[in-house]
């Protein structure tokens, strides 16, 4: 269970998030949207417990989280393989799991490459990759089909489906046509800032 | 013909330091033999082969081998305390209030006076090794200071969202992300202070010192031996260096390995 309780946060004196409650659906997959700038990114942030809120709480019943970034945060120094690799524990199957989501991705030939050598659209993949690895019950993508051509958002929407059955899924985008392939509840944060409410749609 | 030029620019790019070394060798020869005054100004060839004659000594090498032991154990500690009081100052600001004036006070005191100081309060074979110390700290503290707070914090965020372990955040982030910082560091620090080491030996003249040897050959009008172990200084400041660097690079495999390329 994911609860938002009477939840506010600000940036300095802008407020981005403003007396929001809401509980998210147990399982299953949430297209977050809404106008760009928002704070939709924050909501997320607030729940993945990277930011403290000013205000309220969010409480989350989850075993494990794992975030696929709007701007990719991978490791320079490691390839791609070891990007996932590390978040991930050290057991036999992790490589596996690895090898096998950048295939699915259309990383494989990348593997063994920094992420420095790779576009916008592959360290995206790349980040959205390291995050369904890791097996996560409570799963955070912001903006996950950002660069990512036609054929490509097919194939990554198939992955967030099956990546989370028993768990929650949350994906950022601004687009409808990705929160319809995913079959995602859609959710939209507010008309404007700051959010104090998501309207089921 | 373009490869000719290519092969031509690689060549000279190559052979620069050399050819370098040897312009500035070429002016010593032609200025010793000038002046004719081998008591003040010997030939770069006398001078090597004094230092010849003084490498086939046991002495020289002892000699060496304990004033480089002295100043790397000043170095060593100045690495382990820098990083430590690097880490404090970063994490507690009461520690940054605290610490920071002994940064400045390190930075600015002559190090001559402070090898006189030390000499009040400590045997003379221990001071060059302080002295290494005080001159190393606060390069290695200010850099590893400034290679944490410029780590990017971002990548802390992801490491601590998938609960991964902080020694692997310390290994898998903070050390790549701080070792420019560190190499820098290292760099800056074990030149200056194996210069400031040999320094307090002169100033100290301990039992067994490249320091020592230097400051008798001065008081003996040796010359020769003057310059050969000042030369002895400069090629270890350099081998000291490179030997740093070759520890610290990782060995990059042709660029799509795991391994750093930092």
């Amino acid at each position: 269970m994911l609860t938002l309780t009477d939840l506010s946060f600000s940036y300095g004196d802008k407020t981005v998030i403003d007396h929001l409650s809401f509980t998210f659906p147990t399982r299953g997959i949430v297209a977050l949207m809404g106008p760009s700038g928002v704070g939709k990114t924050t909501l997320l942030h607030l729940t993945a417990g990277l930011l403290k809120p000013t205000h309220g709480e969010v409480t989350s019943t989850y075993r494990k989280t794992a975030v696929s970034f709007q701007e990719p945060r991978l490791l320079n120094w490691f390839n791609s393989l070891d990007n996932i690799k590390f978040v991930l524990s050290k057991d036999r199957s992790s490589e596996e799991t690895a090898l096998r989501l950048l295939d699915e991705l259309g990383l494989s030939a990348h593997a063994k490459s920094l992420p420095t050598a790779l576009s916008g659209g592959e360290k995206q993949r790349l980040s959205l990759a390291r995050a369904l690895a890791v097996g996560a019950d409570l799963l955070l993508l912001d903006e996950p089909f950002a660069g990512l051509d036609e054929a490509l958002c097919v194939r990554a929407a198939r992955l967030i489906q099956a990546a989370n059955p028993e768990g929650l899924t949350v994906v950022i985008t601004h687009d409808a046509k990705h929160a319809q392939r995913l079959e995602a509840d859609v959710l939209f944060a507010g008309n404007g800032a700051p959010i104090t409410h998501l309207k089921p749609h | 013909m373009p490869d000719m030029k290519n092969t031509t620019k690689a060549f000279l790019r190559r052979a620069a330091p050399w050819l370098s070394i040897a312009f500035w060798l070429l002016c010593w020869l032609l200025l010793a033999l000038a002046f004719d005054k081998p008591l003040l100004l010997p030939t770069p060839l006398a001078v090597v082969r004094k230092l010849g004659e003084l490498a086939m000594t046991a002495r020289f090498w002892q000699m060496l081998g304990l004033s480089l032991l002295r100043i790397a154990a000043g170095i060593a500690a100045a690495i382990a305390v820098g990083a430590l009081l690097a880490a404090l100052t970063v994490r507690f600001s009461l520690a940054h209030h605290l610490f920071s004036p002994l940064l400045s006070l390190l930075k600015s005191t002559p190090v001559a006076s402070v090898i006189f100081l030390l000499l009040l309060f400590m045997g003379r074979n221990t001071v060059p090794l302080f002295i290494a110390f005080a001159m190393a700290l606060p390069i290695v503290w200010s850099n590893l200071r400034e290679g944490l707070l410029q780590a990017d914090k971002k990548l802390f965020e992801m490491a601590t969202v998938f609960a991964v372990p902080r020694t692997k955040q310390l290994t898998g982030i903070l050390l790549p992300e701080t070792r420019p910082y560190f190499m820098a560091a290292c760099r800056a620090a074990i030149s200056l202070a194996w210069k400031a080491g040999v320094a307090a030996e002169v100033l100290a003249v301990p039992e067994h010192s490249i320091g020592r040897a230097i400051y008798e050959s001065r008081l003996y009008l040796l010359t020769e031996e003057l310059f050969a172990y000042t030369l002895t200084v400069i090629v270890i400041s350099a081998l000291l260096e490179q030997a740093l660097l070759c520890l610290l690079t990782p060995t990059a495999k042709k660029g799509d390995d795991m391994s750093c390329s930092r």
